[in-house]
Order: structure tokens, then sequence, then C-alpha cells
């Protein structure tokens, strides 16, 4: 759909709150109102009434025409108004809310029409419909048209939620409170829209696009100088593409910063929502009323919920019964403990009960709620959106991506092509119209190919799903069919408890293929962008390696280094995910399990510290079994205790390993690991290569010993 | 920076209902309930936008015939799914809608002041 309708201020999308949105009824279609205000004028006028009047509607010298100020030794009564002048000024102060009010019904009439022919030409008056019935049929959209009342402030928040007794005591408060935190998050977010913050996020919008528009065609110009190569002697090409590569790489920095600012914007501006949200909430919520629901306090049974009182709760006043209409005159207050009584506070009318255990237990969860939300849930958000701290190691991909890493620097917009697709696999897969689980006679040795053939599935995902939907929606139809029959058989029974099991089974694996749409399907989308993204900026890193000669050299190679390293980071967490999730579901072929390292065979390499912490110990193991299986080590922090760990117990394992420690960026690659089957091993302090992992054949405080080319390794030993 | 925004506080603008804000708590109520009626069908009207305008046109389909199977947890499910707050979008579309109305008021009142000035 290339259109969306929705046009008014969207906190949502803070992008769009720079368009004029559609809502806002366009220059003359709120003619009305004005024509109006014309008339009323002209009449005025016709009345011989003052033409500034509306300017100035308070200002009791503005009828100075009609009822000239006293002058002279009457001067003094100028204070005093004539009563002519006092009625002619309430006068105009009703006819200008009036004014107002007629225009304000005109002006909420107009987009209400106007809105409402827009929404029905766009989707339709039959999906529109049936939206509005979900809002006005369905419990969910009746509790979201109540929160929207709330927030108009058109009804009284107890008298809409309408739930009575004990239940209300326990859910309403819960309920109030979720609206007014939203309502208040949702002031703040317009506030935040309003005020500073998102202008300072428009300028970084701004650049952004203003670096993507140059990177775009800085990337053509390298394009078209490489069609041109033919036509220019090597040292101008070399001269050309030297200057562009380097633009094409601060560009990108460029865009990465801005991208990097952007995200750390909008994590401040949802902590502070959360945060001040909530505690805003808990003050306004206990000093001018939670609501209760409808309770009978004052004792008398009554079956009927529609004669129980509606009642808030608040810190001020206590519990207060609304009647019907809510008006403030209707209100009365419970027996309660109130402080405010104290400061020469109403004290209300009191009933002779006081507010029921349960009462606070509703209260005590909503406020408990907030308060646990205001605590914690800025933490979260700002533990999920921390940047990458390089205390703790990541481990880049296995090889099998690395390998695809192209031999001559390709421009950026045509990133490596993903990983092939499996044609060949598809025509393999059984032609059941159930999206069948692996099949195990396949052959899948990685972990690539597997998700391949599930992502090959997606489409038969979707259809088997809308395919359930249908399915369910029959036989639900069909159940209810026979329930309604008067006389039911056995044949019937046995039909229904047939679709029982049908609607059961459908309904589970409804939920499996969901969960592996949304969990695992999209996730491995994720996977292949950021996998584009890593050879991308491989691409960038060969392309200034080779031609950048520029004084910044060294500083966009840094850059760049660390971005791939999150790059890299990220990747192993989405596969790690992913796999977890197969393996969880029992999905994942044999082969493509990580092997369970035997905590016996490499624990005595492990510090002491690290073996007494059985979820730490198991990480470690497992870290190592991956670097043994996959001879990677993702590049680490240098020092990182977990990394050092993994080089030196490899080498006291009987393995070459070679490190390159490079202090700009405070990272440790590693870039060979190999076992050596001889005694050449120069790692292996004595120890025969062998049986490199026999129990006690290495010490674990053996101090490493030097090695690789680099000739910077000196692992730290383990612990530190 | 327009004035009305001096006036925008969280509190006032959940707590005080529209009439309120406007001045015109003692409207006739014939009147205050056609207003009520034409606002709750445009908040309305947004948020069906709103969740509509999340959807593409194949999710829109799936919406459509959740709605027709009448199984609200089926659509509650399918909420969740596309990571749609209806609460949320209601209170934020009414806000909007406060601020936005009380906004179009205040302007075309400064602007039949001026009109009155010249």
């Amino acid at each position: 759909m290339a259109e969306k309708l929705s046009g008014s201020p969207n906190p949502d999308r803070t992008d769009d709150t720079t368009d004029a949105p559609f809502t806002v009824p366009e220059e003359g279609a709120l003619a009305e109102p004005s024509n109006g205000r014309k008339n009323q004028k002209r009449n005025r006028r016709e009345r011989g009434e003052k033409r500034n009047q509306l300017a100035n509607p308070d200002d009791d010298d503005s009828d100075i025409d009609e009822n000239p100020r006293p002058s002279g030794p009457n001067r003094a009564q100028q204070t005093k108004k004539p009563e002519t002048q006092i009625g002619q000024t309430e006068e105009k102060k009703e006819e200008k809310r009036e004014w107002r009010l007629q225009n304000a019904s005109d002006v909420i009439s107009t987009i209400r029409k106007r809105e409402n022919e827009r929404l029905e030409q766009h989707y339709g008056k039959g999906l529109k419909g049936k939206v509005s019935r979900l809002l006005n049929e369905k419990p969910i959209g009746r509790l979201v048209k109540a929160v929207g009342k709330i927030a108009l402030g058109t009804i009284g928040a107890s008298l809409v939620t309408g739930f009575y007794g004990t239940p209300a005591l326990l859910l309403t408060p819960y309920l109030h409170m979720r609206a007014m935190r939203t309502a208040i998050e949702g002031v703040m977010e317009i506030g935040q829209v309003i005020y500073g913050e998102v202008s300072k996020e428009r300028s970084v919008r701004l650049e952004m696009n203003a670096a993507h528009c140059e990177l775009e065609q800085q990337i053509k110009r390298y394009q078209d100088l490489e069609k041109r190569q033919d036509q220019m002697s090597y040292d101008e090409y070399q001269k050309w593409a030297r200057e562009i590569v380097a633009n094409i790489a601060r560009t990108e920095e460029k865009v990465i910063e801005q991208s990097n600012q952007l995200a750390s914007l909008h994590k401040a501006q949802h902590a502070f929502r959360v945060k001040y949200g909530a505690y805003a909430t808990i003050a306004v919520g206990a000093l001018n009323g939670v609501s209760l629901g409808a309770q009978n306090f004052d004792g008398q049974a009554i079956p009927d919920g529609s004669r129980y009182h509606h009642t808030l709760w608040s810190i001020r006043k206590g519990a207060e019964f609304l009647y019907e209409g809510a008006a403030p005159s209707n209100v009365e207050t419970m027996g309660h403990f109130n402080p405010f009584h104290l400061l020469g506070g109403d004290t209300g009318h009191v009933l002779g009960h006081g507010l029921p255990a349960e009462g606070y237990v509703g209260l005590f969860a909503a406020f408990s709620g907030l308060l646990y939300s205001a605590i914690k849930k800025p933490k979260q958000i700002s533990e999920k959106n921390e940047k990458y701290q390089y205390g703790e190691p990541d481990f880049a991909p296995p090889s099998g991506n690395g390998s695809k890493k192209p031999e001559a620097p390709t421009p950026p917009a045509e990133p490596p092509s993903t990983p092939p697709a499996p044609e060949k696999k598809k025509e393999d897969s059984p032609p059941a119209p159930e999206p069948q689980l692996i099949s195990p006679e396949k052959k899948l040795d990685t972990f690539d190919e597997f998700m391949e053939e599930r992502a090959a599935k997606e489409d038969e995902i979707r259809d088997r799903l809308k395919q359930i939907d249908e399915e369910l929606s029959n036989f639900r139809k069909e159940r209810e069919e026979l329930f309604k029959k008067q006389d039911k058989t056995d044949e019937d029974r046995q039909k229904i408890k047939d679709l029982n099991d049908r609607i059961a089974k459908l309904t589970k694996e409804q939920k499996d293929l969901r969960d592996e749409y949304h969990g695992a399907l999209i996730k491995y989308q994720d996977l292949k962008d950021m996998k584009r993204g890593a050879e991308r900026i491989k691409g960038h890193i060969q392309r200034i390696e080779k031609y950048d000669e520029s004084p910044d050299r060294d500083k966009l190679l840094k850059t760049h280094r660390r971005i791939l390293a999150d790059y890299e980071r990220d990747i192993e967490r989405h596969r790690k995910d992913i796999r977890d999730f197969y393996e969880r579901k029992g999905l994942l072929p044999d082969k493509l399990k990580p092997e369970k390292p035997s905590n016996t065979e490499h624990d005595q390499y492990l510090p002491d510290e690290i073996k007494t912490n059985e979820q730490e110990k198991a990480k470690w193991l497992n870290r190592l079994q991956s670097a043994i299986t996959e001879k990677k080590i993702g590049p680490f922090s240098t020092g990182n205790k977990l990394g050092e760990w993994l080089v030196d117990t490899l080498r006291k394992l009987g393995y070459v390993v070679e490190r390159k420690d490079d202090p700009d960026t405070g990272l440790t690659e590693i870039t060979k690991i190999e076992k050596l089957e001889n005694d050449d091993n120069p790692n292996q302090n004595g120890n025969g290569p062998d049986n490199p992992t026999a129990p006690g054949s290495p010490k674990p405080d053996d101090p490493p010993s030097p090695s690789g080319p680099s000739g910077q390794d000196s692992p730290k030993p383990p612990g530190n | 920076m327009p004035s009305w925004i001096n006036d925008v506080d969280p509190q006032g603008l959940i707590e005080k209902n529209i009439f309120e804000l406007l001045d015109l708590k003692d409207a006739p109520e014939e009147t205050k309930q056609k207003m009520i009626n034409d606002m709750v069908q445009t908040v309305e009207n947004r948020i069906i936008a709103r969740i509509l305008d999340r959807l593409q046109e194949p999710e829109i389909r799936q919406f459509e015939q959740l709605l027709d199977q009448d199984d609200d947890n089926a659509i509650k499910n399918f909420f969740e799914s596309h990571k749609i707050d209806p609460l949320q979008i209601a209170t934020q579309e009414v806000l909007n809608y406060k601020i936005e109305i009380i906004n179009l008021i205040a302007a075309k009142e400064d602007e039949a002041a001026g009109d009155d000035q010249n």
C-alpha cells in the first residue's frame, strides 16, 4: 500500500512529525465556521457593537464608546461599573463563548466528515466497518475505546471501566493506571516531539539523508570510473579511484555515526518516558484518584451491578462514590484516614465502611507494577540498547560466511550476493502441503544450508497459516452448529469430540508455525542483512588498505574494523538465537547440534573461579569446543579473560595459535589455529602432541610460550 | 513556539475534559453530546487508520479474515505478533486530537481577533 492514512502526529513514527497532518482541515475546509464568524460579526455591527470586542472580550474599557468613562470630578466613580456595563460585558463573554462553541462544533464535525470519507475511500467501507465493530463490540475494542474516552475526558474513568464487585477492586486500578500512564507517556512523547529533542533528531535525520545521497553519488562515480577505466591512464585511474574510495569510506562512516546517534537519541527518549511517565502516573493517580470500579461499600446487597456506585480512591480524598453523571456534586467520600483533612481539606460524607482488603490489594498491585516499571524498565532498555562494550568477547561467524569474501574490491552498492538459493534442495523437499520439519534423510551439513532450507519454506508457512485460519474457522462454525442442535445424537457428540481434537491440533500447529515465522525466519533475514553489511565493510577495508593514502587512513581503518567487529558480534548472536530456537523445538539435525564438551576433559584448564560457576563453566567449555571444531576465535578485546584463556588453552592442547593485537582498536584477532601432529609444536611446553588432551599432561599453570608471526603474543594466564 | 504549548501539561490534558480545556463546560448538553459523538468517531477513525497503516496489503487481508471469524484470541494474537498496541494507539490519538482541537480553535480565535483589530 503506497499511501498510508493516519496523518496525525504519530509519536511512533517521529519522522512523520514534520509532515502536515492530513487530519487538519485544509484551508477552506473549515470555511463554515469562518463564515459563521463573519455573519456574527456582521450581526454585531448591525447591533452597533464595537468591532474589537472579540479581540479584547474581557477588557471592560472596550465599551468606551457606548459608556464613556467619566472624567474630572466623576473620575473616582470609574472603578465602579454601571450595572448596564456589567450586563453588557457578561453579554459579550457569553457571545464569545457562543462563537467558540459554534466554531468548535463546526471544526470537530468537519474533521470527522473529512476523515471518515478519506478512511472509507482508502480502506473501503467494509473494512472500516469491520474494524469499527471490533472497537465497539469486542472486549479488546471496548477497552481501547474506554481508554480513549478516559483520555478524552468526556467520561469519568470509573464509569467507563464498568467492572463490578471484587474483580473491580483487583482489576480496575490496574487498567486505570495503565491508561493514565500511557497517556502521560504519550504527552511526554508529544512534548519531546514538540520541544528540542526532536529538532535534534530531525537535524540528525537530515544529515543522515544528505550523507546517504552523497554516498549514492560517490558510488555512482566509482561505477562510472570503473566503466571508463580503459579511457584513461593507469595513474589517472588510480588517482581518481583513491579519491572516490576515500570519500565513500568517509561518507559511510558519517552515515553509521549518525545512525548510532539516532539510536541513542531514541533510547534516551524512551527511557525518560518510561521512568518519568511511571512516576508521574503514580503521583497523578494517588492525588486525583484511581478507579476502583463499581462498588457497594455501603453494605446493601444489590445483585445487579447497574445499581452499584462507581468508586475512586485517592490519597487526597480517600474512596469516593461517584453517582451517575460523575458530576462533582454527586461525589461522596468514604471513611478513610485522610492526611488532607488534617490540613483543612473537605471531610466529605462518611459512609461508615473502610476500604476492603481487596481494594488495597488492587491498588498495591497497580502502584507496585508501575514502581517496578519505573525502576527496572529504563535499565532494561538501556542494557538492551547499550552500545557494544568490548569487555565481553564475542566471536566471528563460522567460516562459511567469511569464505565468500570478494577477492577484489566491489562497489558497495552491489554487496556480495547472499548464499546461493537452494533451488536444488527445494526440488528435494517433500510435496506434502503442510510444511514438514526437516526430513531426516536430507544432507544438511552446515547451519547456512539448514537455514536456507527453512527460509525457502517461508511462503509455504505463510500459506499454511492462512489455510489453518480458514480450517479453524470452518471447524468452529461446524462445531457451533452442532452445539446449537437441540437433540444431539451420539454421532454428533463424536463429531464434536473429533472437531475439538482437530481444532486443538491445528491450533498447536498454528502456534508452532507462527513461532518459527516470527522467532526464527525473520531473524534469519536480519542475519542475512547483517552479513551483507559485514561484507560491505570488509570491501571498504580492502579498498582503504589498497587505495587510500590520506592522513585519515588509519583512523578510517580503525573505525571500519570496529564496525566490522560489531557486525560479527551481532551475526554470531543471531546465529546462536536461531540455532537455540530450532534446538529447543527439536528440529536441529544432530549434525548441527553443538557438541557438548565433556566436563571432565577440559575443565582442568579452567580458572578456579569459573570451575565453581556451572553456567560460566558451560559457556567457557562450549567456546573452547567451538574454537576446536571451527578452528576460529572471533576478535576479542585484548586482555579479555575468556579470549586469553581460549588462546592459552588451545596452545596447551597442542594447537598453534597465531594472534594479532591491534593497539589502536584494542582488539585481538586470531589469524591461525592449527593442530600440530608432531613434536615440532612450539606451544606444547613439553607435553606430547600425541595425547595433548590427556588429563594431567599439560600443566594449567605453565606460562604460555610465544608463538605467531606477529610476535605480539603474550597471552595472559587464565584468570587474569 | 505557539502560545498554547505552554498550557500542555500531562495532568491537565488527561484529567480535564475537552470542554473544560475549551472553556465550554456550560455549553448546552445537546450540543456537547453531538460534539462528543463526533470526537469519539474521529478518534475511532484515527485508531483504525493507525492500525491499518501498520499492515501491509496481505496482512490487511489476514486481519480482515480474522475479523470475519470473530475470534477474539486470534485478533489479540494478531495484534501482538504485529506489535500493535491498540491501547497505546488510542491514548496517543486522543491526546493528539485534544491538542489539535485546542490549537485549531485557539488559532481561529487569534485569527478572528486579528481580523477584528484590522
